[in-house]
Parts: structure tokens; C-alpha cells; sequence
């Protein structure tokens, strides 16, 4: 009996010290954390979240950036990946999230105005979440098997006209930029196409270069890297591709649409006027930086400097066209 | 094997919801999710019938005869280990990762001891909060992954 | 082959084995951790390249990639859980070692089969991997469909006990992986509108949900050495006794590493499937298929040799196409285009040192591994069979929670875990077990993706029904299918045939023993 209300003694004695120690240094952190909302942002590490998975080419460029934000904000930038659902995973958590700008999210368009249009719930609105910057671009570019009886564009619409549903095009999941790619291309053609999704931009590669579709809507990377089995018939650009420049846009050819997935930086709604703007300082230093434009040409990005102000009329730019196309297709 | 009984409807139960829910959905995304909802149907409904013939009644007795050999499970520390697992998950974001861990570590170690003496409860204790910190250091500081903070730490 | 020899020495440097030997232990100890896949290790461990040069980076990374796929059998062995989807099929046999007192046996047979398996994955990346990574772009949807259904003919070799509550699990399992983001449309399914439900069950908590709650509550029952630890026993010539049965097998080693390397080849696929796959093979070419899932040596080393065989394996295609052949791989793709190494022609030309460096390191992280992996496989057994139950319970619950909300930062992914646990241990109450539900949940999204993929491509060729049944790899993967299902019957009329045989002759059966 001695023995066991000892033990009880303990177990009491234990609790009470935890919880005194907890409060200390929960107190510790509150005091550490509101000393620090008093300072000047950023006074703290940021957290740069990738909506998508490690080693995709969002990830690559934030690795790319983070030294330079490191140096242009002076604090630590720690990138984590939050991927799922097509990136509403981590574009949810940010629109509920903190507006202290300290959690800042990577922004891809296509998917972050489609989703909220298409699905019941998505988690957040586009306007939900407040553009930084724009800083990148990954054409979308069509092509077919090198030995393919298709040579342009042209021949590969018409046999589509005269054969609706029967060219099968591969390309990287629904709600895409390549999904939105071929609707456009569908829409403005007037032809059918059969879009076969997916999981990623690597297995849609695979499909491709195995035969298993005649077309393929690709990351400008993917059709460099494998322009040798492949004949590459329109990009998605405005004007010629610097890393392609013998391939015609699909606006030269009459189509007047660009596809492509453009990359930038985002943070919730409500975050105070001053921290975008340093923020978008910050992303605009590294931006301009010619070492970094260099590097992510060769892997075959397109770079832009787009501030917050433009980045957001691009974006309202964008909800206009894609809600017509949506609408148009019966896909709304 | 009345557990099975039991099992077997609540999965028909499940198939069928997974059925209808499904008919909502397009073509495409309809498909797979109904051959499986009736496929689990189907299986469970054989589980049920077959759980009325005689060798499965004689194989749950067997069980029975297996089970009871033993030592006498610990409901009542599965109970109460179930619920400070349920309440340490809740409390993550509240209370931080830390916090919520060392407490719920404290409140497994009373429920599981099976000795009075103190020192031996002491060490496990002591062994659990120096392992949580050491683990949240590992990740926070090394890997750098953000584990909830809540209002503690 | 100027490059090739480069390549040796720049391998040999003392540098780069040491720092292969580091990734190799770094690998071992986050993949042993419930929850931390391979692709975490390597993904958490990029950012610590960066400053470095290609090389060490590289070296770096391959040595955790193969350590950690290895590490995961030690949560398997030590406390049921797969630390990485890899080992899932070590658990069937290795937990059954360690619950007799043979942990370190596992381990020491993990390890050794984990290092050959690694070592003939390696020698198809070096030797053949251009024409693999041809042949494996044969594999479309169709082809990935009947991969996967032939998946799921496993299914009767890991529940033994009831193959129908065996079939019911893999039928709940494909069912929760239709939660989510449908393949073709994109509709969101039995989401109730929820955000937490859009994402879909996540491998990965479901995994360590399903695997490790049960467990722990299964431990906590059975009070099971509360908190004095058992004296741990050292058996002595236990590594030469143990070396002398895996060699004693030869064709289980080469089969179960071919079959990983081949599903690791296949992008997409990847070394969860493998293991799991050898594993089902193992036990239908087994002399003693009653031993499996008793703590059967021959499973686990079909399961690990596999799944470090994938590791060779889905580089074959990741180097040579830039199409990783495993999620591990799409990681390290992101570090060497960080590099400024594209995948391809490249790799081979401009760069061979570098690529050829790459893989020999591999084969010394396959050397490296086998003392190393002894080593630390000794002190682990040695650390939890000797912690209490009253820390251990706890200790394992903590680590599930953090692996579980590591893997997406997300809260929502601890409830996840959470819930599958109890499922498990509900259905562990009624003898359903979590290795089915997981297959289903692993195989179920390929699955559906193969069929609805393969029905698209029918319908624009004309040829909606044909296009399953036509094409070569697919009717092969169609007849392995049938022969796997009718695998019980077949067995049971062998059965029968020897029995018949053996009461035929006067003599009595002698069953081999063996005293280790």
C-alpha cells in the first residue's frame, strides 16, 4: 500500500511538474512570438510551401530561390511540401491559415482558378488568396510520335475533323494546364480529341514514348529533352519558344490561345499591405537575378518579373477565359 | 462468428452506401468505385451465410479455446490507452506537439504500469520525455519539418 | 572507358565512402522510423546537398535511398509495422521471428538478402539499362490494369486463415482508395464535401494506421513484459548459421531479385508492389508454404531482396529517360536537374563519370549496408525488445503521429492514421488483417487508373473490349493472373498427389530439422 501511493504521489508530483515546465515554456514562446510581431517583418524564418510533390519543378525552382530570399529578406527560408489534391491541399490550409505572411504558398495557374469552379467544395476561392509574384512560365507545347503520318498541326486538326475522338492525346491530369490545353484547342478548332490524364508529367511521358497515344500535350522540358523522338507542332507561347525557336505558336498557326503553366507566389487574403510588398521585393531581387534566370532557362522555363498588382490582373485575366472555355465545353 | 455476422452486414451496409453515392458521378468515376461496392457485397454476404455452417462454427470454437488459454487481456488498459490516444491526437495543434506528447507519455506509463514502485515508473517517465524531446529536436531543428506548435510548444 | 575507370577511383575516394557509408546510415535509421519513407529521407536530405558538389551529392543520396528502403524491415521485424510501404511483406514473417525471440535473426537475414537483392539491382542499372528502359515503356495502361489485378491474386497467399475475409479486406481497401480525386474527370468522390476527404486516404497514415495502432493496443492486452525488459541473448555463430541458410537458397535470391528489379523498372510501380509480389512467389515455389507467415526465413528474404533489388531498378528508367521508375526516384530526379543533370543521352556522354560514379556507389552502398545494417540491427533489437511496454506503447503512438503528419504536413493525416487504426483494430477483433486492405488501397488507384486509361484509348481505336486482351505483355499478365488464383486448388491436388505418394511407400516421413 506504501509503496503504491507513493506511486500515486509521483505520478501527481510528475504531472504537476510537466505542466508547470509546459507553461513556462508556452509562455517562452508566446513572449519570443508577440515580441516579434512588434519588430519589422520578417523577424522570423518563413515557411515556403510547395503545394506539390518533391523533385517536381515547382520544388526545383523554390530550391533554386531560397538562397537568394534568404538573402533579400534576411531570415531563414524553410521550404515544405504539402501536396494533394491537385494542390488545394496546401492552397485550403493557407486561405484558413495565418495572415502574418510568414507561411507564403507556391501559385499555379491553371489549377488554383479551375479547382474552386469545378469542384462542390475545394477548400478555398481563388480569391481567397492574395498573388505575390509571378516569376515563371512552363509552355505547353502539342507534339506527336517522330514517325507519326502527322507533320503539322494543320493535317493532325483535319484527320481529327473528319475522325472526332479518335487521335488519343497524353497529358499530366484533369484540371490542368494540359487538361485546359486541349479543351482550348478543341474549343476553338472545333474538333474532338480523346485526352487520356495522367497521374503526373513523367508517367504521361511514358504513355507517350511508349505508343500508347498519338499526341502528347508537354511540358516545354520534356519536349526538349525528348525532341529527338517526337515531332514537336505547336507551343503554347506568345512568341517562339527561346529554347524551340523552329516551332510555331498555336497563335502563328491561328489558334489564338496560350497554355502553359504559370508559377508564382501567394499568400492568404488578409495579409497586411507592407509584407506583400516586401515580400514581392524579395521575390523580385531573386527574379531579376541573371544566375537564376540562366539556370532555369536551361531547364526550360520561361522567366517573367511580374509584381503583385499586374500578377493579380493576369489572374482575373485568366478566370474570364477559362470560365468561357469551361462553359462552352459543358464542363461548368 | 457472430462477430463475423455482425462484420458482414456492416460492410454490406457499406457497399451499398458506396453504390448509391456513386451513382451521383459521371461515367468514368463511377464504374470502378460500383464493381468494387458490389464485390464487397458479395463477399460479405458469403461471409455471412457461410458463418451458419457447421466448420466454421466448429473453428470459431477453437478460437474460443485458443484465446482463453492465455492470460486474461487488459480491457480496461486498452479502454483507457485508446482514449489518451484519441485525446493526444485532438490535443496536437491545441497544445503543440511537445506538450501534448509528454502528457499523454505520463498518462500511458500510470495506465500501463503494472509495478508500485516508484522508481521504476520514474524511469519510464524520465526515459519517455527525454525520447519525445529528443525526437521533436530531430525533426524540427535537423530535418526541419514543421510539427504543430500549438500554444505551448 | 576512360570514364568508367574515373568513375572507380573517384568512388574510391575516401571522401565519397565515407559519405556513402553516412547515407547509408542516415537512410537506415529514418526509413527504420514508422512513417519516414524512402522518398521523405531523400526529400528531407536534398536541401542538404545544395552547397555540395554533384558527386557528393549524388553519392549522398543514392546511399540513403538504398539504406532507408532496407531500414523500413527493421519496424517491420521489430514492431510490425512497415517503416516503408517496401517491407509491408517483411512484416508477414519478420514480426512472427521477433515475437518467438529471433529479432536479430530477421534482422541479420533482412540484411543479407537486402544487400544482394541491392547488388543485382545494380547490375541490371549497369549492364542493361538502356534496353530495360525501352522495354519498359511497352507497359501502358492496359498492361498496368492486369499488373495490378494479378496484384491482387496475392491476396489468397497473405490470408491463409480465411481467403474470403482476405478477399473483403482487399475489396474495402481498393474502395477507400477511390476516396478523393477521380483519374479521368476529376470529380470529387465520397468527399462529402469535406477538404480533409478531397485529398484522399494517403498511403501512408492509412499504412501505419492499420499496422501499428493494432499492435500497440494488441501489446498493451496481452501485457505483454510490462516493464522489465528480457535479458537479451546473443546466439553465438548466429551470422555464419544464417549466412549458410539464405546461400543455401540461391534461385529464392536470384527470383525474388529479379522480380524486384523488374516491377522496380516499371514506372510507376515501384518497390512497395515488389516485395510483395516476390513475397507471393516465394511462397507458391516453397517446398514448406505452411512456414509462411510462422516466421519463415525464405519470406522475408523474398520480400527484402526484392525491394533493394527496385531500388536499382527504377533508376534504369529515371536515368535513362528522365521517368522515375519509383517515388523515391522522382525525388533524386528533382536533385540531379538541381544539378543541372538531365536525365537521357546526356547522363551517359557529357557526364558518365558522374553517372557511372553514381552507380558504383550504389554497389559500395550495398556492401556498406551489410555491416553496417548488422551492426545497427543489433543494437535496435537490442534497444526495443529491451524497452517496457510502458514506453514502448507510447513511444511507438508518438512516432506514428509525427511519421503521419511528416509525410504532408497536415493534421489532417494524423486523423487519417487515427481512424485506419481503429479499423484495424476493430478488424483484427474479427480476423480481417491490415496486409490485404493495404494492397487493395496500394493497387486500387493504378488500378482504376489502368482501366479507365485502357477504356479511353478503346474507345478511340475502336476497340473497347479488345484492347485488354490483345496485347502481349497483357495476355501473359492475364495467365499469370489465372494461375495465381488457381493457385490454392492446384497446391491442394499436389498435396494430396505427394500424400499419396509418401502413404504408398513404407517409409516414414522424416521431417527435415534444423536446430538454429
Amino acid at each position: 500500500m506504501g509503496s503504491y501511493s507513493r506511486f500515486r504521489r509521483a505520478g501527481r508530483l510528475a504531472c504537476a511538474m510537466l505542466v508547470v515546465v509546459g507553461m513556462l515554456v508556452g509562455a517562452g514562446a508566446l513572449f519570443a512570438r508577440g515580441a516579434g510581431e512588434d519588430a519589422e517583418y520578417p523577424s522570423r524564418a518563413v515557411t515556403y510551401v510547395i503545394p506539390f510533390d518533391a523533385g517536381g519543378q515547382s520544388d526545383i525552382t523554390a530550391q533554386y530561390q531560397r538562397e537568394g530570399l534568404e538573402r533579400a529578406l534576411g531570415v531563414d527560408v524553410v521550404i515544405r511540401h504539402q501536396a494533394g489534391g491537385g494542390g488545394a491541399l496546401a492552397w485550403s490550409a493557407l486561405a484558413r491559415g495565418s495572415t502574418d505572411g510568414y507561411t507564403i504558398s507556391g501559385n499555379n495557374i491553371p489549377h488554383i482558378i479551375i479547382q474552386p469552379l469545378v469542384r462542390e467544395n475545394a477548400g478555398y476561392e481563388t480569391e481567397d488568396l492574395r498573388p505575390v509574384y509571378l516569376f515563371q512560365t512552363t509552355p505547353i507545347g502539342l507534339a506527336v510520335a517522330a514517325n507519326s503520318p502527322f507533320d503539322t498541326l494543320d493535317e493532325l486538326i483535319e484527320h481529327a475533323r473528319a475522325n472526332p475522338g479518335q487521335i488519343t492525346v497524353s497529358g499530366s491530369g484533369t484540371h490542368t494546364g494540359h487538361h485546359l490545353a486541349i479543351m482550348q484547342l478543341q474549343y476553338l478548332s472545333g474538333t474532338q480529341f480523346t485526352y487520356i490524364p495522367a497521374t503526373g508529367a513523367a508517367p504521361s511521358v511514358a504513355n507517350f514514348l511508349g505508343g500508347h497515344t498519338q499526341a502528347i500535350l508537354g511540358n516545354s522540358d520534356d519536349l526538349v529533352q525528348h525532341r529527338d523522338a517526337m515531332k514537336i507542332l505547336a507551343i503554347g507561347t506568345t512568341e517562339r519558344f527561346h529554347a524551340l525557336p523552329d516551332v510555331p505558336t498555336f497563335i502563328e498557326l491561328g489558334y489564338d490561345f496560350t497554355a502553359g503553366i504559370d508559377r508564382g507566389v501567394t499568400v492568404a487574403r488578409d495579409t497586411p499591405e507592407e509584407v506583400v510588398r516586401r515580400l514581392e521585393a524579395a521575390f523580385d531581387a531573386v527574379s531579376r537575378d541573371p544566375d537564376f534566370i540562366a539556370r532555369m532557362e536551361a531547364l526550360g522555363f520561361e522567366q517573367h518579373q511580374i509584381g503583385a498588382d499586374e500578377f493579380a490582373a493576369h489572374i482575373e485575366r485568366k478566370t474570364r477565359e477559362i470560365t468561357t472555355v469551361l462553359r462552352e465545353l459543358g464542363e461548368l | 462468428m457472430i462477430k463475423d455476422r455482425i462484420a458482414a452486414l456492416v460492410l454490406v451496409g457499406v457497399g451499398v452506401f458506396a453504390w448509391i453515392e456513386a451513382q451521383r458521378y459521371g461515367p468514368m468515376s463511377r464504374l470502378f468505385p460500383q464493381v468494387v461496392a458490389v464485390a464487397l457485397v458479395v463477399l460479405s454476404l458469403f461471409l455471412f451465410a457461410s458463418s451458419f455452417s457447421a466448420r466454421s462454427r466448429r473453428a470459431a470454437a477453437e478460437r474460443q479455446a485458443e484465446s482463453s488459454e492465455g492470460e486474461r487481456p487488459d480491457v480496461r488498459g486498452v479502454l483507457l490507452s485508446l482514449l489518451v490516444i484519441v485525446a493526444w491526437t485532438l490535443l496536437l495543434e491545441v497544445l503543440g506537439v511537445w506538450t501534448s506528447s509528454v502528457i499523454a507519455f505520463v498518462a500511458l506509463v500510470i495506465i500501463l504500469r503494472s509495478t508500485e514502485r516508484a522508481a521504476v515508473v520514474w524511469r519510464s517517465v524520465a526515459l519517455g520525455v527525454v525520447l519525445v524531446t529528443g525526437f521533436v529536436l530531430l525533426f524540427r531543428v535537423v530535418l526541419r519539418v514543421p510539427l504543430p506548435e500549438g500554444v505551448l510548444w | 572507358m576512360p570514364s568508367l575507370l574515373e568513375a572507380l577511383l573517384t568512388v574510391g575516394h575516401p571522401v565519397n565512402l565515407m559519405l556513402v557509408a553516412l547515407g547509408v546510415g542516415a537512410g537506415i535509421v529514418v526509413g527504420a522510423l514508422p512513417g519516414l519513407t524512402a522518398t521523405m529521407a531523400i526529400a528531407l536530405l536534398v536541401p542538404f546537398t545544395f552547397g555540395m558538389n554533384v558527386v557528393h551529392a549524388l553519392v549522398l543520396l543514392g546511399g540513403i535511398y538504398c539504406g532507408a528502403i532496407y531500414g523500413g524491415s527493421y519496424a517491420a521485424i521489430l514492431i510490425n509495422t512497415p517503416g516503408t510501404p517496401a517491407a509491408i511483406a517483411t512484416t508477414f514473417d519478420g514480426f512472427a521471428l521477433a515475437k518467438k525471440g529471433h529479432a536479430y535473426r530477421a534482422i541479420v537475414v533482412a540484411t543479407i538478402a537486402s544487400a544482394i537483392g541491392g547488388l543485382v539491382g545494380v547490375a541490371f542499372l549497369l549492364f542493361l539499362a538502356p534496353p530495360l528502359a525501352r522495354a519498359s515503356l511497352q507497359f501502358g495502361p492496359p498492361e498496368f490494369f492486369w499488373l495490378t489485378v494479378f496484384g491482387l491474386t496475392i491476396i489468397a497467399t497473405i490470408s491463409p486463415r480465411s481467403t474470403v475475409k482476405g478477399l473483403i479486406g482487399g475489396a474495402l481497401g481498393l474502395l477507400i482508395g477511390t476516396i478523393g480525386i477521380a483519374p479521368v474527370d476529376g470529380r470529387v468522390r465520397y468527399a462529402f464535401r469535406t477538404i480533409a476527404l478531397q485529398n484522399g486516404i494517403t498511403l501512408i497514415p492509412a499504412l501505419i494506421g492499420l499496422f501499428c495502432l493494432p499492435e500497440i493496443l494488441d501489446m498493451i492486452a496481452s501485457r505483454f513484459h510490462r516493464e522489465t525488459a528480457i535479458p537479451y541473448r546473443p546466439q553465438r555463430h548466429m551470422l555464419r548459421r544464417v549466412w549458410r541458410l539464405v546461400a543455401r537458397k540461391p534461385w529464392l535470391l536470384l527470383r525474388s531479385s529479379v522480380i524486384g528489379t523488374v516491377i522496380g523498372i516499371i514506372p510507376g510501380a515501384g518497390a512497395n508492389i515488389a516485395g510483395m509480389v516476390s513475397y507471393n512467389e516465394a511462397v507458391r515455389v516453397s517446398r514448406k508454404p505452411h512456414e509462411f507467415g510462422e516466421g519463415s526465413l525464405e519470406g522475408i528474404t523474398a520480400s527484402e531482396a526484392a525491394n533493394n533489388a527496385g531500388v536499382g531498378g527504377s533508376l534504369v528508367p529515371l536515368l535513362t529517360l528522365g521517368i522515375p521508375g519509383a517515388p523515391p526516384a522522382a525525388v533524386l530526379l528533382g536533385a540531379l536537374l538541381l544539378k543541372g543533370m538531365r536525365p537521357g543521352a546526356e547522363l551517359f556522354t557529357v557526364h558518365a563519370s558522374v553517372t557511372y560514379t553514381f552507380m558504383f556507389s550504389l554497389v559500395v552502398a550495398n556492401i556498406v549496408l551489410l555491416p553496417l545494417g548488422i551492426l545497427l540491427g543489433k543494437g535496435a533489437s537490442k534497444v526495443v525488445t529491451g524497452l517496457p511496454t510502458t514506453v514502448l506503447a507510447p513511444l511507438v503512438f508518438f512516432l506514428s503521429v509525427i511519421g503521419a503528419f511528416a509525410i504532408q504536413n497536415n493534421v489532417g493525416d494524423v486523423y487519417v492514421m487515427l481512424a485506419m487504426g481503429l479499423v484495424g483494430f476493430l478488424g483484427r477483433r474479427v480476423g480481417f488483417q491490415p496486409g490485404p486492405i493495404v494492397l487493395g488501397l496500394i493497387l486500387g488507384a493504378m488500378c482504376e487508373q489502368g482501366l479507365v486509361q485502357s477504356m479511353l484509348m478503346g474507345r478511340a481505336a475502336g476497340t473497347p473490349v479488345a484492347i485488354f486482351f490483345t496485347r502481349p505483355i497483357s495476355i501473359v499478365l492475364i495467365a499469370l493472373t489465372v494461375l495465381s488464383a488457381l493457385w490454392p486448388v492446384l497446391a491442394r491436388v499436389r498435396q494430396r498427389h505427394t500424400r499419396d505418394e509418401a502413404a504408398a511407400h513404407i517409409h516414414p516421413i522424416v521431417e527435415e530439422k534444423r536446430d538454429d
